[in-house]
């Protein structure tokens, strides 16, 4: 198979790692954890869109995974084709917009960025209730301030973002790779996407199982599955 | 589709380098991953080829498209010092367009008609004339225009082999794609979930992350079993 054969082939990996994230973030309660990075804060925000073929939901809300509509989307097959999200790491939040096909990076506000931006919302919100217009100079002198921010930083912050993205890619990888995840992260999805309850400490433990090497142990579970 | 303000977007390649061998190999990841010795000596030639060079009204080409300074679409004169800088070339893919409105090309190519017609006292034209006639209006017109200009940034990171690319435009990305091969006669590999694996693959890892065996195998995850759906 050509290489431009297996990279389309196998974009659907990319909506699984979505699916999982949102599926760990909501239970583990926004708090997600790599070897490296430790813990860190992970959570959805303003906008997901899940799609199967032609059908196509989009939500767009505070938390737009918490929902129910999000859940009968999955239940009708739509996996995650992408969605915004927030990271809080050190005291440091970014966002951005992930996608899954592609697993490209879209609207990536950097802690710098977002630090201003949200000082200038709550700074504008402040003038215009003291019937003050300032606002719109502070925008300014903001952009200013933006296009002075040195490249190399915002490179070394981006590369730091997409260090932690790929470690979380991993450690998905190795479940996805593994027995592990027909044994127990799809049984684990299927509750939760419809609404059960979910041990989320057992699912860590089981999750963090002794691993079953290749994808025997994968088909023996596969078939076991009703 | 600046990485120089406001916030990011853009696509990732990785970049990839093929030995006397005709074996391909990762430029920037692996530990053999460092460039060829003189690589970037070699390639600033090619680069200076590959500037940009503005359209000309007179050229029977409609788009072209080149390298620019980045964050500069004007600067093509690519001085080394603002492209090569602390383990990254900078550059901008810039590409001019001729855009002239369809109005304004169909009302001048009618006025042509119309004059070409009583000069040569015939009611219908063939179609070589019509096609020379659009020819040869389309380049009075654009002599009046400036072509449109976009720039999208471009950031190759040689320690990780990486390019950042600042726009998710297919066709941008396409040209770009091309033109980088042309001149640094390196291929990109756009990233990924399939491609990210091999790049992500560490040593302790008790399974080859891009193990093409494991991939081969896999089949896309079905939550709701068919007929629960």
């Amino acid at each position: 198979m050509q290489l431009a054969d297996r990279i389309e082939k196998r974009r659907f990996v990319g909506r699984e790692l979505l699916l999982w994230l949102w599926m760990e973030s909501e239970l583990f309660d926004g708090t997600l954890h790599t070897e490296e990075h430790g813990a860190f804060g992970f959570w959805l925000e303003k906008q997901l869109v899940l799609s199967a073929e032609s059908e196509s939901t989009s939500i767009k809300a505070a938390a737009p995974g918490l929902g129910r509509e999000a859940k009968e989307a999955l239940l009708r097959g739509q996996l995650p084709e992408r969605f915004a999200v927030r990271i809080s790491k050190d005291d440091e939040e970014t966002s951005l917009v992930l996608t899954g096909d592609t697993l490209a990076l879209r609207a990536l506000k950097l802690a710098t960025v977002l630090d201003k931006k949200e000082e200038a919302v709550i700074g504008d919100l402040v003038d215009e209730l003291a019937g003050r217009t300032r606002g719109r100079k502070k925008k300014k002198a903001e952009s200013e301030e933006d296009e002075e921010t040195p490249f190399y930083e915002r490179m070394s912050k981006a590369a730091e973002v997409e260090a932690l993205l790929g470690t979380l890619y991993r450690d998905f990888l190795r479940l996805r790779l593994d027995a592990r995840w027909d044994a127990v992260v799809v049984p684990t999805m299927r509750q939760w996407a419809a609404g059960e309850d979910v041990d989320a400490d057992a699912y860590r433990a089981a999750k963090r199982g002794k691993s079953t090497k290749g994808a025997k142990g994968a088909k023996a579970a596969k078939g076991t599955r009703k | 589709m600046s990485a120089l303000s406001g916030s990011l977007s853009y696509s990732r390649f990785f970049v990839t380098l093929q030995g006397r061998d005709g074996t391909i190999r990762s430029a920037g990841s692996a530990a053999d991953g460092s460039l060829p010795r003189g690589f970037l000596d070699r390639s600033y030639e090619k680069l200076l080829h590959h500037a940009m060079r503005p359209l000309d009204a007179d050229e029977p080409e409609s788009e072209r498209s080149g390298w620019c300074v980045l964050g500069d679409p004007l600067d093509v004169s690519l001085p080394k010092e603002r492209v090569y800088l602390e383990g990254f070339v900078n550059l901008g893919f810039r590409t001019d367009k001729w855009v002239i409105p369809g109005a304004m090309l169909r009302t001048r190519l009618r006025q042509a008609e119309l004059a070409y017609r009583e000069q040569v006292g015939r009611e219908k034209l063939s179609r070589r004339e019509r096609a020379e006639l659009k020819e040869v209006v389309t380049r009075e017109l654009r002599k009046k225009l400036v072509p449109s200009t976009r720039a999208v940034d471009l950031t190759w990171s040689l320690d990780e082999g990486l390019v950042r690319f600042f726009s998710h435009t297919a066709s941008a990305m396409l040209s770009m794609v091309d033109l980088f091969e042309k001149t640094f006669g390196a291929k990109l590999v756009a990233e990924s979930p399939y491609t990210l694996a091999s790049r992500l693959r560490g040593e302790d890892d008790p399974i080859a992350l891009d193990d093409e065996a494991l991939w081969e195998a896999l089949t896309p995850t079905i939550l709701v079993p068919e007929g629960d759906a």
